[in-house]
């Protein structure tokens, strides 16, 4: 294709129409993708992306064009067909103007694809934070003291040690060995494990003890009759050893009871059916106010152990590291989060390797406290931690608002009143933060985030900042109002051209010769 | 004498219609004799973190049980006996025993009949329709729905069955019932008034027991027994949440604070003033229950005075609630829309003779819109809110500009197009609307981050002006599909005087040569070619309010959650629509697509804009998905399908255009 066909490729509206089409075709197929991939995955599929891959046996082909390849395609085209076109006059001002909006709206989309950061604040009533962190990246950090208070950090990015390799920094006198990787996981201590294996072990042996006498059949069974799910467990059971009148399980139990045989039967049945329930309870208990993360991911380990009919046992449950700290931890490995509000918990397994010496091998995870290490004689501390970004002033959380509507669980407002405090510019001041209210401080926008029901009666007294930069955050507002005017502008001139030619004709009858336009200006508006 | 009908008909058509909504304006006779339901209905109650009017309460409760306003006494019998939605809840509130009998409770899937055992079909000795059972009937089986709805209500939502979902709302009906029959007081009191002296006047006595038991001192048991088992009875109450009928005791203080009568008795033991509203309540249920007709009517009216004070702009905005209740303007609506609908039809078997057809429309049309304006600004007011704030509004307002829109092609062609599209499209958006209402109050409280009348006001007003003229331009490709498919009227000229004059050169308009008939062309354009103009004016301004109002919605992102553009389905919904409109206009103007191809790809932006007006909603993600039943999806589907068959019409079996005019 030679330098002029492209030209003219490039030029045509005929290109406008496929890039639009395309865009529809895209749009609709990347909407429908996040029911299955999540609102973000989708969208650095589909949006953020040059071309759609698919696997195909192994091998990535792309299938379709991505956002960015159509956008900067009709970005292109649009910037060629004025090029080529363009002709200074009032009648096509509007599309001028139009097109020139939706230019600074592509544009603009575009660098806040690449230019822009959010971060989050995450604070209690009376906290004071300097620094921002990131809702999905993680950094290992090296901290050692700089001297003057203040520490000097070393930070490598996640995607460092997702290689699992040896890293380095010319500035730490050691060589960190990432020996295990996992982009979502829980560190459980083995306490915490043994805890939860105590408590399912304990009632478990509770439930095998009271079925272990036919006396005792029909006082369980009276027991049960307060709750609805015990008595169809009861029910079931009856019925699987042949039991036909099931309808007062305390009548049964006391019949059967009488029968050695058959209530030795029941009463296997029973604890088999309550064990597996009970089993299925802690393996799917949720996190919640009273149970922490950690606790019920060591209620769901310890369930699926005992499922399997494994002891938990202190030398059972595995170490994360031979030695160290991490012995009495175990790592447990989570799927990676799909859904935008949630976000993963990397760990690693990291050895620090000084002149060919292991100086000993750590776990580390955002939920732990920088954990120090001794080289030559120099302190560090680590930590995998939220990536952070640090800022020249300080927010202070003086009070935080949740309020929902009388007799409801609709949020009704989400505040939070901060203090700024910056000591370069020496200001202190105190700002409210709401829904539709943010703070736009210092090149930065602080957003209230968004709360549920159950967020704010758990986290009371804390709040949720967003907080975004994005030089480019002005573009779409001049870029709605541009392409608006044009918009308006080139459509009137048409509706009173095109009135104007209707008035013209329609007094025909009447007036025969009256003003009748010249039929060159007629044809040329006729196809508008 | 035609001459004159043709001269008045115009005017007496929609006038009639007009006496007649104005006549269910006045509000209906009280007689004496009668207990003044109208005024109950009147009285304020905190319900869904709103105040409203009892008879709101009715309505929609009664919406959600049986996806209707009215209670029918006795469904089983040839003629209904209905019994109006305040009647309803008066019985329910102060004589249960009379309404567990009314059969209020829809149940249509008959596993779930199966379940409670429920009479499958209509028998009258059974007293039943095989449709609606009453409290009675499945007050004993309310166990096993319970464990169902357990179970089903851990499905997803987008994955139960019709089973499931029947379970599902039968169960919050059955919860919405046991609220109402304790809203006024607790649902097994046989003399309430006497049941509530006897509690507060045993307050001190019962207290006194109370601390001297914790002390560990002797005590009077039966003082504190009875306390006891009064605050156990009210904290029943008060833990089903009940509508909140006690209004706050300081309104400047709070005007939030109302209480569920339970919790008001239950603050009584604990030292706090009861509140005037639980004596006067109590004083009408024993008028009530006693058939005093006399002294529930004064008890209402009392207590109607004794709010009047504090409590005015509650009671008011309840009042005007229930008349706007008694109003409906969006069903009333529907009545001149359809009506002028028909005319246009009758205009257009002779457009010659009956131009007086047309401006009956026009006034019909006129007056539907008059009415509908009204609900929509008295909704507003209601409110205080911009007239769109969830997906039932949007409907109405789509309604709205789509006749709007349909009016001014009307005022600029005059040939019935716009007429049909403003009967046809206010009243199917009103049809959308009342299926949408079904699923109760309309006018519940918006999410915090929705709680801005600013962005209200701009985005989503413009936005859904831009769906609604999207609508009207495929609506009208849809008329020329239809017209250019089945009849000739495309390349003739549809205004009474252009075809008068057609008509006196008929012989000339027969042949191919219609178009360059002087008076065709004279009096405007052929059919065909007017409505390509009209549809290409219509996308142009969809096209304009189809951006300007998502990138509104960009714009309030940016304000509420720091994004301009989050690729949320709604959003993604809306952008479509622009990027569609925006193809059609270029391909036009690319010369890529011709009359037949513009009208195909209106035809399609139909499709695009259920899309994203409903479609984007079912997808069950993101930040504007309000839930969704399954029965709207395969409406949906069914549209878009006749959306298609439309387009292979206008692909392949649309006549061929006639020969050029100009």
């Amino acid at each position: 294709m030679n330098s002029r066909t492209l030209w003219k490729v490039f030029t045509s509206l005929r290109l406008t129409v496929i890039c639009l089409g395309c865009g529809v075709v895209l749009v609709f197929l990347g909407t429908l993708a996040q029911v299955n991939e999540g609102l973000y995955d989708a969208q650095s599929r589909w949006f953020k992306a040059f071309f759609i891959w698919v696997s195909a046996g192994g091998i990535r082909v792309p299938v379709f064009f991505g956002g960015y390849t159509i956008g900067l395609v009709l970005l292109a085209n649009l910037l060629a067909s004025h090029a080529k076109r363009f002709v200074w006059g009032w009648r096509k001002l509007g599309i001028h103007l139009t097109h020139f909006g939706v230019v600074l709206l592509l544009v603009g989309q575009l660098a806040t694809d690449w230019f822009s950061k959010e971060s989050f604040m995450s604070f209690r009533e009376g906290q004071t934070l300097n620094y921002s962190e990131d809702h999905r990246d993680s950094e290992l950090v090296f901290l050692s003291e700089a001297g003057n208070g203040e520490d000097r950090a070393v930070s490598f990015a996640e995607p460092i040690l997702a290689k699992r390799k040896e890293i380095l920094h010319e500035s730490l006198p050691f060589v960190v060995r990432v020996k295990e990787y996992h982009t979502n996981a829980d560190v459980l201590t083995h306490k915490e494990v043994l805890e939860a294996g105590g408590r399912l072990t304990t009632a478990l042996a509770t439930l095998a003890s009271e079925f272990s006498t036919p006396e005792g059949l029909a006082p369980q069974a009276e027991r049960a009759r307060e709750s609805e799910g015990r008595t169809q467990v009861w029910r079931d059971a009856l019925k699987s050893i042949g039991e036909t009148d099931v309808k007062d399980i305390v009548a049964a139990a006391g019949r059967i009871s009488k029968e050695p045989e058959r209530a030795a039967r029941l009463e296997a049945e029973l604890v088999g059916r309550f064990r597996k329930e009970m089993l299925t309870r802690f393996s799917q208990m949720p996190a919640s106010e009273r149970v922490s993360r950690e606790q019920a991911d060591s209620m769901h380990y310890a369930a699926q152990k005992i499922g399997r009919n494994e002891l938990i046992t202190e030398e059972s449950v595995p170490s994360a590291t031979s030695a160290g700290p991490g012995k009495d931890l175990m790592l447990l490995p989570l799927p990676e989060e799909k859904s935008m509000d949630e976000r993963n918990m990397p760990a690693a397994v990291i050895e620090v390797v000084s002149n060919g010496q292991s100086a000993g091998e750590w776990v580390v995870w955002p939920g732990l406290a920088p954990q120090s290490i001794t080289v030559n004689g120099k302190s560090y501390r680590t930590a995998l931690r939220f990536e952070r970004y640090y800022h020249p002033f300080s927010v202070t959380l003086l009070k935080a608002t949740h309020e929902v509507y009388r007799g409801t669980d609709i949020p009704r407002n989400f505040q939070s009143r901060v203090r700024v405090d910056n000591p370069g510019t020496g200001e202190h001041r105190e700002v409210d933060i709401y829904m539709n209210n943010p703070l736009r401080y210092a090149g930065l926008t602080f957003y209230q985030y968004q709360m549920g029901q159950a967020e704010a009666e758990g986290r009371a007294g804390s709040s949720t900042l967003e907080v975004v930069r994005n030089p480019s955050w002005l573009t779409p507002y001049f870029g709605c109002a541009l392409v608006a005017l044009g918009m308006i502008y080139q459509f009137l001139f048409h509706l009173i051209n095109f009135i104007a030619k209707r008035r013209a004709p329609r007094s025909l009858p009447e007036k025969p010769a009256a003003k009748r336009r010249p039929p060159a200006l007629a044809a040329a508006s006729s196809n508008t | 004498m035609f001459s004159v009908m043709k001269r008045w008909l115009p005017i007496a058509i929609p006038a009639l219609l007009a006496l007649w909504i104005a006549g269910s304006l006045l509000p209906p006779k009280q007689k004496p004799d009668q207990f003044a339901s109208e005024l109950f209905g009147r009285l304020p109650v905190l319900a869904n973190g709103r105040i409203q009017p009892i008879d709101s309460l009715a309505r929609n409760s009664l919406l959600q049980l049986r996806e209707k306003q009215t209670a029918n006494t006795a469904p089983w019998k040839g003629n209904p006996k209905m019994l109006a939605a305040t009647d309803w809840i008066m019985e329910v509130m102060m004589k249960p025993e009379t309404a567990d009998a009314l059969p209020v409770f829809r149940i249509d899937n008959p596993d779930l009949k199966g379940l409670l055992g429920l009479p499958m079909d209509a028998d009258k000795d059974k007293k039943t329709d095989g449709k609606h059972y009453s409290w009675a009937q499945i007050r004993g089986k309310l166990e096993a729905l319970q464990d169902e709805s357990m179970r089903a209500g851990k499905v997803d939502s987008s994955k139960r069955t019709p089973y499931d979902q029947a379970v599902v709302r039968l169960s919050g009906g059955v919860g919405l019932y046991m609220r109402l029959q304790n809203a006024l007081q607790p649902q097994n009191a046989r003399d309430w008034p006497a049941e509530l002296n006897a509690y507060l006047n045993g307050i001190p006595a019962g207290v006194d027991a109370a601390r001297a038991q914790k002390a560990g001192k002797e005590y009077n048991k039966e003082a504190f027994d009875g306390l006891m088992r009064d605050l156990e009875r009210f904290d029943a109450m008060s833990q089903l949440e009940p509508p909140m009928l006690v209004p706050p005791a300081d309104p400047e203080a709070s005007r939030d604070g109302w209480q569920n009568t339970g919790a008001a008795l239950m603050d009584a033991a604990r030292g706090a003033p009861v509140s005037f509203a639980v004596a006067a309540y109590a004083r009408m249920s024993a008028a009530y229950r006693a058939g005093n007709v006399g002294q529930f009517n004064e008890a209402v009216s009392d207590y109607r005075n004794a709010m009047a004070g504090q409590l005015l702009a509650e009671s008011s905005k309840a009042a005007n609630e229930q008349f706007f209740n008694r109003f409906e303007p969006f069903y009333k609506a529907m009545f001149p829309y359809i009506a002028a609908f028909l005319f246009v039809l009758i205009f257009w078997m002779a457009p010659a003779t009956c131009e007086w057809a047309r401006r009956t429309a026009v006034n019909l049309v006129l007056l539907g819109l008059l009415v509908h304006t009204a609900g929509l600004v008295f909704r507003m007011v209601l409110q205080g809110r911009p007239p769109v704030t969830n997906l039932y509004s949007s409907a109405i307002f789509i309604g709205f500009g789509a006749v709007i829109l349909g009016l001014v092609l009307e005022s600029i062609w005059k040939n019935g197009i716009g007429l049909v599209i403003s009967s046809a499209l206010g009243f199917v958006s009103l049809i959308i609307a009342h299926h949408l209402s079904l699923d109760g109050d309309t006018m519940e409280m918006m999410r915090a981050v929705l709680d801005t009348n600013f962005w209200l006001a701009t985005h989503v007003v413009v936005v859904t002006l831009g769906y609604a003229s999207t609508f009207v331009a495929g609506f009208l490709a849809v008329l020329y599909v239809l017209l250019g498919t089945f009849t000739n009227r495309l390349h003739q000229p549809m205004t009474a005087t252009a075809a008068a004059a057609a008509s006196l050169h008929a012989p000339e308009i027969s042949g191919p040569a219609a178009g360059v008939v002087p008076a065709a062309k004279s009096s405007g354009l052929e059919l065909g070619k007017s409505l390509t103009k009209m549809v290409y004016g219509v996308i142009c301004f969809a096209t304009l309010f189809s951006f300007v109002g998502t990138v509104l919605g960009g714009i309030w992102a940016d304000q509420s959650w720091g994004r301009f553009w989050g690729w949320d389905p709604k959003e993604n919904g809306a952008l479509i629509i622009v990027l569609w409109n925006a193809l059609i206009l270029h391909a036009r103007w690319g010369g890529l697509v011709r009359d037949r191809g513009l009208m195909c790809m209106a035809i399609f932006g139909n499709i695009v804009t259920a899309w994203s007006w409903f479609g984007v909603n079912m997808l069950g993600i993101g930040l504007h998905s309000y839930g969704f039943t399954a029965a709207a999806f395969v409406w949906l589907l069914g549209f878009a399908l006749s959306q298609v068959l439309l387009i292979c019409v206008g692909l392949f079996a649309l006549k061929k255009t006639a020969p050029q005019a100009v």
